[in-house]
């Protein structure tokens, strides 16, 4: 090796070694500290007061919206499966408010109806029901729709239905064994899977959400110019006029076969 | 003779330039060691306000007012902080109803979020009223599978970002769930959904490689992990590379200690969610020290 060869390679050695100390930081794994902090006004003594006051405004406008009282329900009302008090209620409801819309629209009926788990976000109070309530158990943008299928299809529905274990919906009585739904009753009489048959459902179930690839083989789609929210909001309003309070009832719509 | 005293006077040469370079350095930093705070949140789902009172779950909990002043705080005390939400901020009060993601995005600006990343609700009011709220975040807002070139988004969402703090380079990227079933079509339109475990290799790749990123960060609202074999933050971990460290949502998942998982290279790759509604904060604080560089030379020296 030439002297000046020597050098050079010397040379670049320690600034090689300058620019390693320059951008070599390496994250010590075994270092690493975490912490999840839980939000209450224990840990935080007190809110951010600028924050408040942007809230402000916006929070006048949806309170005086959503204090109203619009239903009251003689009880709690909430979320079960394979059937429950609150899956029973809003099912039953969309059925009546989505076949009025499809009758009004379409001047056909529909005999079912299928709600999504999912899209029931909370449950109705026992009591005084507010907009808010109906806000926080359907907060989602969904719109009703009415789907025409083959019994084919519905047979699939069904067993969907059944692998889910259960879903909220009005119309029929079906039971499950081993993820698969038995003794399908469609109104007073057994599923005929040469019939077509219509059913009210939201937009978000028609686009395939749980999984629901049944409704891709539609043989008429009707889009409702209601959303699920409004239909409901509208039902309850409608009970109150009536001097009606909101009742449930469980009824073996869905069940497990011993 | 004369080689011998070359050698010297290079080595003298040498050591001034490493001297020089790293008083330079120290100048920057006095410590040894380096420290970067991430803070987290993911799925807040529009709980502007604490839960009420009569909540079975979450009385009293949460609220942005709240966030912003433990966010505060935090800030005061650490030097290097950096605020992320690994998606799904939008949905689930009115407030969203009423004025579709305003007050979200004006508050998370607000309190200093760095990025955000897309998940399935932020497609409720469609790629326009996203593209609406645009304007209101000071954040990036990060997708690395979401092709959003054919649509109205196209060039507004980056698929990473790097954040150079202390000298530290932090690369983040956002990652998101197969729309097609879960977000209604017209919503994302003409958006390509491409594989997140592609997207993330290549991604991470880059940054921790090509860009010479410290720390690599992957927002992912792909869920916690499932039954089946569907893609989560469990399944990318473990066949990842170059992720330190995954900021999940989606599943709603409480995680009171982060998940620490070993990924296809043997390396330590954490975990993370803060279940949802706004109710808690994350922060996981990441160390860093010098790599011996003696180690380097040496193995430079007997290759010579």
């Amino acid at each position: 090796m030439t002297n000046k060869k020597l050098v050079f390679s010397l040379l670049i050695f320690v600034l090689g070694l300058s620019s390693a100390c320059k951008t070599h930081w390496v994250v010590l794994h075994d270092k690493t500290e975490n912490k999840v902090i839980i939000l209450d006004t224990i840990n935080i003594k007190q809110d951010d007061a600028q924050i408040l006051e942007i809230i402000k405004p916006y929070k006048a406008k949806i309170d005086s919206e959503m204090s109203e009282i619009i239903a009251y329900s003689e009880t709690n009302l909430y979320k079960d499966e394979p059937e429950g008090l609150l899956n029973n209620f809003v099912a039953d409801l969309i059925f009546q408010k989505g076949n009025e819309y499809l009758k009004k629209e379409y001047k056909t009926s529909a005999s079912i109806c299928l709600l999504n788990s999912g899209g029931l976000r909370s449950g109705l109070p026992k009591g005084a029901i507010t907009i808010e309530n109906v806000y926080e158990l359907m907060p989602f943008e969904n719109v009703l729709v009415a789907i025409q299928i083959s019994g084919n299809d519905v047979k699939a529905m069904m067993n969907r239905i059944a692998k889910k274990g259960g879903m909220p919906e009005s119309g029929f009585v079906m039971g499950i064994k081993s993820d698969t739904a038995q003794n399908i009753m469609i109104g007073n009489s057994a599923l005929d899977i040469s019939k077509n048959y219509t059913i009210i459902t939201s937009d978000y179930l028609i686009a395939g959400g749980d999984d629901m690839t049944c409704f891709a083989n539609a043989i008429a789609t009707y889009p409702l110019s209601i959303k699920v929210r409004d239909a409901i909001i509208e039902y309850l309003r409608e009970q109150t006029k009536k001097n009606l309070t909101i009742n449930s009832k469980l009824d073996k719509r869905i069940y497990y076969e011993k | 003779m004369k080689s011998r005293n070359l050698i010297i006077k290079t080595l003298l040469i040498g050591f001034i330039i490493i001297g020089i370079s790293a008083s330079a350095f120290n100048h920057a930093s006095e410590n040894k060691y380096k420290k970067i705070t991430i803070l987290y949140t993911n799925d807040t789902h529009s709980r502007i306000e604490p839960f009420t009172s009569t909540d079975k779950k979450f009385a009293n909990l949460g609220g942005y007012a709240r966030r912003a002043a433990l966010i505060k705080q935090i800030r005061s005390e650490e030097k290097n902080v950096l605020l992320f939400d690994a998606g799904d901020a939008l949905q689930g009060t009115p407030y969203y109803n009423f004025y579709h993601g305003e007050l979200e995005y004006k508050l998370m600006s607000l309190m200093g979020y760095t990025a955000i990343d897309i998940g399935n609700h932020e497609f409720d009011g469609g790629l326009e009223g996203l593209n609406k709220l645009l304007p209101l975040a000071t954040f990036d807002i990060l997708s690395a599978n979401y092709d959003f070139s054919e649509t109205i988004l196209k060039d507004k969402i980056k698929p990473f970002a790097i954040y150079t703090v202390d000298g530290i380079k932090v690369g983040v990227f956002g990652l998101g769930l197969a729309l097609n079933g879960l977000v209604f079509p017209n919503n994302y339109g003409k958006t390509k959904y491409l594989n997140p475990l592609e997207k993330a290799a290549e991604t991470a790749y880059f940054l921790k490689k090509t860009e010479k990123c410290n720390l690599v960060i992957c927002l992912s609202h792909l869920g916690f992990s499932y039954k089946d074999d569907q893609i989560s933050d469990v399944v990318l971990a473990k066949q990842s590379k170059n992720i330190d460290l995954i900021i999940g949502g989606h599943t709603h998942t409480f995680l009171d200690k982060p998940c620490v998982i070993k990924n296809s290279d043997n390396e330590d790759v954490v975990i993370t969610q803060t279940g949802w509604g706004g109710t808690r904060l994350g922060r996981v604080d990441f160390y860093f020290a010098k790599n011996s560089a003696v180690k380097f030379v040496k193995v430079e020296a007997k290759k010579k």
